[in-house]
């Protein structure tokens, strides 16, 4: 997946991202979109909180957010985006259909644009965050409307096994 | 018909709303001046209030709030103190049910305009994350922690109804 982050920890790269955790950490991945008001910001906010109250081991989760609206969400859009949320992050702007489909289709996600009557972008996606280990296996998938609390409970379960890889 | 130079402050704040197609209310749209305080309108309770912080490089918000009335009534409109934001529109997230465009049916959420939602009499209505929520299009600058704004609300009863609505991370 193309790596477009080019600010936070994570600004030096190579250009690829591989949805993999690196070695001692956990990765959480998310399709979403900046324009997004209402279920993107929500999980986001929810995982900072829940890193927040690992204390911390919050230090061992990064996220990866693939925007699904690649047009509008520039990479410069989407690093501003995400760095409101951490400076742990990866943006990843695919550069064809074909690619952000491929990455979709790894983790059954899906997403879909279209113009509406009104002649406003409608996005559509599933909203699924999905907690990937260093094996690049998903191990927890949290829907929408998993909380702070659940999400910290799963990730200090997770993080005690990862930690060992260390 | 008012002559359009004796537009006062009060007006001018529903500016945008106009825009926006406030046209149902038809003649009524001066009653915002004179509307009571919410406390003495008919009925309705608004309590939690609130905004998300918006994220950078973002023009949208979303509010949210629990609405109760002692009668059945129906929020119809809301509007935002153009100062907030241009234009406010009441938006529900739903499952896309059916692939009449190329989604896999796997459960895609898309957001979309709603005319109005319904409050039972006695039943609280939640404006929650992934259900309903008072949509802040295009702000005039990023919501932070601890602001606070106006909401102008309109219910079919009740009439209009201001609420006040914070600015937080997470929901009070």
């Amino acid at each position: 997946m193309t790596d477009a982050t080019d600010r936070g920890r994570y600004a030096e790269h190579d250009g690829d991202f591989a949805m993999i955790a690196p070695s001692g950490r956990l990765l959480v991945v998310y399709f979403g979109y900046t324009n997004c008001p209402d279920l993107c910001p929500t999980t986001l906010a929810y995982l900072r909180a829940a890193t927040r109250e690992l204390g911390d081991d919050g230090a061992l989760v990064d996220l990866a957010m693939v925007t699904v609206d690649p047009d509008r969400d520039t990479p410069d859009v989407l690093n501003g985006y995400l760095a409101s949320f951490t400076d742990r992050f990866h943006a990843l702007h695919p550069s064809s259909i074909d690619e952000l489909e491929e990455a979709e289709n790894a983790f059954l996600a899906s997403s879909s644009i279209s113009i509406g009557d009104d002649g406003n972008v409608e996005v559509g996606h599933s909203a699924t965050a999905y907690v990937v280990d260093s094996r690049g296996d998903v191990v927890v998938e949290w829907p929408f409307g998993v909380d702070k609390d659940l999400m910290a409970r799963d990730l200090r379960v997770l993080l005690e096994r990862t930690k060992q890889e260390r | 018909m008012n002559p359009k130079k004796t537009l006062t402050v009060a007006s001018m704040i529903l500016a945008s709303s106009l825009a926006l197609g406030l046209t149902a209310c038809g003649d009524d749209t001066d009653t915002v001046a004179s509307a009571p305080p919410a406390s003495e309108t008919a009925g309705v309770e608004i309590v939690g209030a609130w905004a998300r912080t918006s994220p950078m490089e973002v023009t949208l918000g979303a509010a949210y709030m629990t609405i109760t009335s002692v009668v059945d009534d129906e929020l119809t409109d809301v509007r935002v103190d153009p100062s907030i934001a241009a234009t406010a529109e009441i938006h529900e997230m739903v499952m896309a049910m059916s692939s009449d465009t190329t989604m896999m049916g796997s459960g895609e959420m898309v957001m979309q305009e709603v005319e109005s939602i319904a409050i039972p009499a006695g039943e609280a209505v939640e404006l929650k994350p992934g259900g309903y929520h008072v949509m802040l299009i295009d702000l005039v600058a990023p919501l932070e922690i601890g602001q606070e704004f106006d909401v102008v609300l309109t219910f079919a009863n009740a009439g209009e109804v201001t609420v006040t609505v914070v600015v937080a991370d997470e929901a009070p």
